[in-house]
Parts: structure tokens; C-alpha cells; sequence
């Protein structure tokens, strides 16, 4: 009886999600317009599972991110639904209260990692920043945990690279740096935007390898991207979208084994493959992407929103 | 007689020119300065970027060059165009060397061999309208048709053909989509009518839709107008389904070149496994990640 209980519970557990969005809407005010660019997302990231957010550029695949971590502009507006970071509703918060989760609970790796780093300053010092802020390790400590975090993401002689300057070192290295750094608080989420599009492949493979390695540790990802070769080979599960809307989640082995939407099919046919001689690239169809239109303003019009 | 011998030898360098390949490129080597080795009161020791790339591009063919960073791929873009002249090695284009060539058999040589950038919105003009950054080639070489002094219809016409609207000239190129502008940048490539493109990591950047459709362009460009293309990525998906011919380079130096299915299917190179294994295909297989290839 007990027994059973037990594992009931640690079932319980390992399904509780870190990251749970709900029919989020979220539209720009600006300039006396109303554009919507989030309509009723829903998806869920859990403890240890790397979940995909895949679409085309001006999808809102990078909105949801930002409304995931409490970073969308001043002029976006949260209308509906509702955001659930490690179990704490935090849709409507504030950027103070924002800031007591940032690097604890949920941190964000970018594409470009020149521009998250700060120029001119040391690894070391930047690092030690962020440690100082949320651990609050200084000095000796606070050095022998960033050759341990550095160690940790495979760099190979982590104290001179506390020493160098992110120019000094290659984009790969630039990578596993950020990564360091948002790992450093071990956060329950973990959000990589578009992280190896500006490495190259055989970089990129490394570092999957290690964002792998790492959410084995028991974080959970949430990988946005537009590569779906990337989401084959290294996440559980994915959501597609396309003007703001959700058009298909599920397991990674059930939707590349038959995907459902017209759009995921057609991102897998424009997708290259170098293994099939005479495989010839489709773009995506207009008269798809048409209809998706059509069907975004259908949807607007039945939510009330003036377009 | 005289006479007769100077024709007859016009007739045969005609002939030659027929038949020459396109582009003909041999022991190509570039070194550049090494700033970061340079003793603050003396010049800076030189540094290797390419050493020994030859290659043939005939007319209406496709070359694939593969590299990662540091490979020399965008080197070997601007020695091809001389806007980083080798030192050594030779390129002949129709059977001409290029290092002979006078101002005007340069002009002529890169209005036949176009480069279009990496970077859209660094190469494309931010201040000036679509339309005038197409037809801009024209203008600067007095090309622009009668009854079209602005290069309107002209620029149209460009962009047309590489599936824009027309309309689109109006803007400017931050009003435009990354797809987009690569698309304009390819059609004022397109402008003075050229043999061949040197397209240098044109795709990277662009999501898998945008990309399709670029590749789907330069492929109906070589079909219709028989466009030569050397193709620079670091995608080799990209260069399996566009090129005939492949060349892999790593840190300035050829490691193997051939015919493209011949090497995608058989790669002889420890380093061309490596990159082929790196790509990941959209298939799950959760081996993959931490397999090595040696």
C-alpha cells in the first residue's frame, strides 16, 4: 500500500511541469494599434525533458520565451491565460518580483554569444557576477566554483579562460561560457533561444551534447529553434508554431513519425537532406501560409479583436 | 600576310575562349598580415589563409565549397573576385589570367563573376531605396535602357526575377524580410547579366523556408539562364542538393574535392565523416548525440 503510494508520488513528481503556459494570449499596444502576436499558447516544459519550440521567424517562438521569462516589451499586454514557472503563477508580475526568479529559477541562453557577454570585461569577472548576485560567493569561493562550471561545460583550461576576454575566444567557446552561466544557479528551466544557429556544425554537436548532458541533471529545457534536424536528435517533445497559435505538439518520435499539421509537414520538406541523392528542397507553400493567414484573422475576428 | 597571321591568331584564342572552362583556379595560395603576432615597431609576420586550391568551374556548372570558421571559404570568395588578390597561383577566367587583366578587362571580369555577401544588411545600402541599390551596377556603368534613367523598370524586372514583387522597390532594406533582402542582393548580382555567381554563405541566417526558396532560385537561375555558381557553406545539405562538384576546406587547405554524390557517398576524409555525422538529419536516433566519428 505504501508502496504504491510511493510511486504514485514519484510519478506525480517527475510529471510536475517547471514550465506550464497556458491558452496564453498576448497582443502589442503601440501607437494606437492592437496587434496580436501570442493567441491561446499552451505548452509545458517538465523536470529533466527537453521541449521544443519550433517555427519560422515572426512565428512568436521568441515571444513566448520573453513571456517566460518576464521579459516582453513594455508596449506587449498579457489579455488572457496564464504563465506557471515552477509552480508559482507568474503572468502578471512585476520586473522586481521578475527579478527574484532570473537565474535562480529560470535563466535564458541566446543565439549570440558576443552579445550577451559584456566586451570588456574578464569571463572571470562576469561570471563571478552572477554568482556574487544570486549565491552570493565571493573571493575564493566564487573562483573555484567558476573552474568547476567551466570544467563542467568542457572547456579545456578553465582558468585561463577566467582570465581572457570574450573576444579571445571562439564562438563555441563563447557558447559554453553563456551556458556556464545560466547552469551556475541550477534554475528548474532553462530557456535556449536559437543557442548553436550562429556555431558550426560540428561545434553545434558539442554543444547539444552538453545542453543533453545537462538537462539529464533534472532541468528542464525549453529549446526554441527553427532547425528541426536539432529537435530530432536532441529533444523528448516539440510545439509548432505559426502566427502566434500552437498548430501541433506531441513526443518527438510521434510527430516526425506522422505529423498531423499541413505546416509541420511542410517545414520537414524544406528541411535539406544531404543522406537522400535527388531530395529536392520545398519551400514552404504560399497558398499554406495563406490559409494559415486566413485562419489567424478567422480566429481574431472570433476573439473580438479588431485587426 | 602580317595581317592574316594576326587574324588567324584572333580566330584561335576565339576558339580557346570556347572552349576554356569558365573559371580555372590553380595553386591558389593567400597570405595575409598576422596582427595579432605584431612586434609593436615592425611589420606584421604574414599568416597562410589559403595554401593550394585549384578547381575548374565550367560554364553553367556548380561548385560546392565547404568549410567551418577559419576554413577560408570567404578568402577563397574575395581572391576569386580579386578583391584580395592571391599570391600565389593563377586564375584564368576563360582561359585568360586574371593578374594580366588591364582596368577594363577587370570591370569586365567582375560584372561576369558577381559576389553576393554573407550579410544582407551590411552589404545592402541602409539609406537608399530597393530599387536604386538593383539598378545601381547599371547606373555605374552607364547601362541603364533608354527611357528608364532611374532604373525603375529595370529594377522591377530584377526583382521579379528572383520572385519579388515589384512593388517592393519602394522600401528600403530594413523594411524587408532576412529572405528578402538576400533575394535583392542576389538580383543586383543579377543586374549586369554575369556568367557566374560566388555566392558566399548566402543561406546562413535564414530559417529552412527562406533558405528552400533561395536554393530553389539559383537552382531556376542555372536551368534558364545557365549560371555558373560557386557555392560557400558550411551547410553540406545545402551544397548536396545544388552542386555538382564539392570541395572541403580546413584551415585554408583542400582535404577533398570530386564529384558531390561520388563524395557524399563515400567520403574518404576522416574530417568530411566528421562534418557529415555532425549534421543532424530530421530523424530521431538517440544515439546520435554521443557518437564519434573517427
Amino acid at each position: 500500500m505504501s508502496q504504491g503510494l510511493s510511486i504514485t508520488d514519484a510519478t506525480t513528481t517527475a510529471a510536475v511541469p517547471v514550465l506550464q503556459i497556458d491558452d496564453l494570449h498576448v497582443e502589442i499596444r503601440q501607437a494606437g494599434r492592437v496587434t496580436p502576436i501570442l493567441r491561446g499558447v499552451k505548452l509545458s516544459v517538465s523536470a529533466g525533458r527537453i521541449h521544443a519550440l519550433v517555427g519560422e521567424s515572426g512565428g512568436g517562438k521568441s515571444m513566448v520565451a520573453k513571456a517566460a521569462t518576464g521579459l516582453l516589451p513594455e508596449s506587449a499586454v498579457t489579455t488572457r491565460g496564464r504563465i506557471v514557472l515552477a509552480g508559482q503563477d507568474v503572468t502578471r508580475w512585476d520586473e522586481p518580483r521578475w527579478r527574484t526568479l532570473r537565474g535562480r529559477t529560470v535563466s535564458m541562453v541566446l543565439q549570440d554569444p558576443l552579445t550577451a557577454l559584456n566586451p570588456v570585461r574578464r569571463i572571470g569577472a562576469q561570471m563571478a557576477d552572477v554568482l556574487r548576485l544570486h549565491q552570493g560567493l565571493r573571493g575564493a569561493a566564487a573562483d573555484a566554483e567558476n573552474l568547476r562550471l567551466l570544467d563542467q561545460v568542457q572547456v579545456r583550461d578553465p582558468a585561463q579562460v577566467l582570465r581572457q576576454y570574450p573576444h579571445q575566444l571562439s564562438g563555441g567557446m563563447r557558447q559554453r561560457v553563456v551556458i556556464a552561466m545560466a547552469w551556475a544557479c541550477r534554475p528548474q528551466l532553462i530557456i535556449c533561444d536559437e543557442p548553436t544557429t550562429a556555431l558550426d556544425v560540428t561545434v553545434q554537436k558539442q554543444v547539444l551534447r552538453l545542453i543533453h548532458r545537462l538537462a539529464g541533471e533534472g532541468q528542464g529545457v525549453l529549446m526554441v529553434t527553427h532547425d528541426l534536424g536539432v529537435v530530432a536528435k536532441l529533444c523528448h517533445s516539440l510545439s509548432v508554431i505559426h502566427g502566434g497559435r500552437i498548430l501541433e505538439s506531441g513526443s518527438v518520435s510521434d510527430v516526425f513519425a506522422q505529423p498531423q499539421h499541413a505546416y509541420t509537414r511542410a517545414l520537414l520538406a524544406a528541411t535539406p537532406r544531404f543522406d537522400r541523392p535527388g531530395h529536392t528542397l520545398v519551400p514552404v507553400d504560399d497558398a499554406l501560409i495563406a490559409q494559415l493567414d486566413d485562419e489567424t484573422r478567422a480566429y481574431d475576428r472570433q476573439q473580438g479583436v479588431a485587426a | 600576310m602580317s595581317a592574316s597571321t594576326d587574324a588567324s591568331v584572333t580566330g584561335s584564342t576565339a576558339g580557346m575562349a570556347a572552349s576554356a572552362p569558365l573559371l580555372q583556379v590553380q595553386a591558389l595560395g593567400l597570405s595575409l598580415p598576422d596582427m595579432a603576432k605584431k612586434p609593436f615597431f615592425s611589420a606584421a609576420p604574414m599568416r597562410r589563409i589559403l595554401r593550394d586550391v585549384s578547381f575548374t568551374l565550367q560554364a553553367g556548372g556548380t561548385l560546392g565549397v565547404i568549410g567551418e570558421s577559419g576554413s577560408g571559404k570567404s578568402t577563397l570568395a574575395r581572391a576569386l573576385t580579386m578583391l584580395m588578390p592571391p599570391q600565389e597561383g593563377t586564375i584564368e577566367f576563360q582561359g585568360r589570367a586574371v593578374r594580366d587583366f588591364d582596368a577594363a578587362a577587370m570591370v569586365d571580369y567582375r560584372t561576369q563573376v558577381q559576389l553576393v555577401f554573407q550579410d544582407p544588411m551590411s552589404a545592402l545600402n541602409p539609406r537608399r531605396r530597393v530599387r536604386d541599390i538593383v539598378s545601381q551596377p547599371l547606373r555605374a556603368l552607364g547601362r541603364l535602357p533608354r527611357g528608364d534613367s532611374d532604373g525603375t523598370r529595370a529594377a522591377g524586372q530584377l526583382l521579379e526575377r528572383v520572385g519579388l514583387s515589384a512593388q517592393l522597390g519602394e522600401r528600403y532594406p530594413h523594411a524587408l524580410s532576412g529572405g528578402q533582402r538576400q533575394r535583392v542582393g542576389i538580383a543586383r548580382a543579377l543586374a549586369l547579366q554575369p556568367l557566374a555567381l560566388i555566392a558566399d554563405e548566402i543561406t546562413s541566417g535564414l530559417d529552412v523556408s527562406a533558405q528552400a526558396r533561395i536554393v530553389a532560385l539559383l537552382e531556376e537561375l542555372r536551368r534558364d539562364s545557365g549560371l555558373a555558381l560557386v557555392f560557400i557553406s558550411h551547410d553540406l545539405s545545402l551544397v548536396r542538393s545544388l552542386c555538382d562538384d564539392v570541395l572541403i576546406l580546413r584551415q585554408g587547405e583542400v582535404v577533398e574535392q570530386g564529384d558531390a554524390a561520388a563524395i557524399f557517398a563515400r567520403p574518404r576524409h576522416a574530417y568530411t565523416r566528421q562534418l557529415l555525422d555532425a549534421i543532424p538529419l530530421p530523424e530521431p536516433d538517440p544515439l546520435w548525440l554521443e557518437r564519434e566519428v573517427a
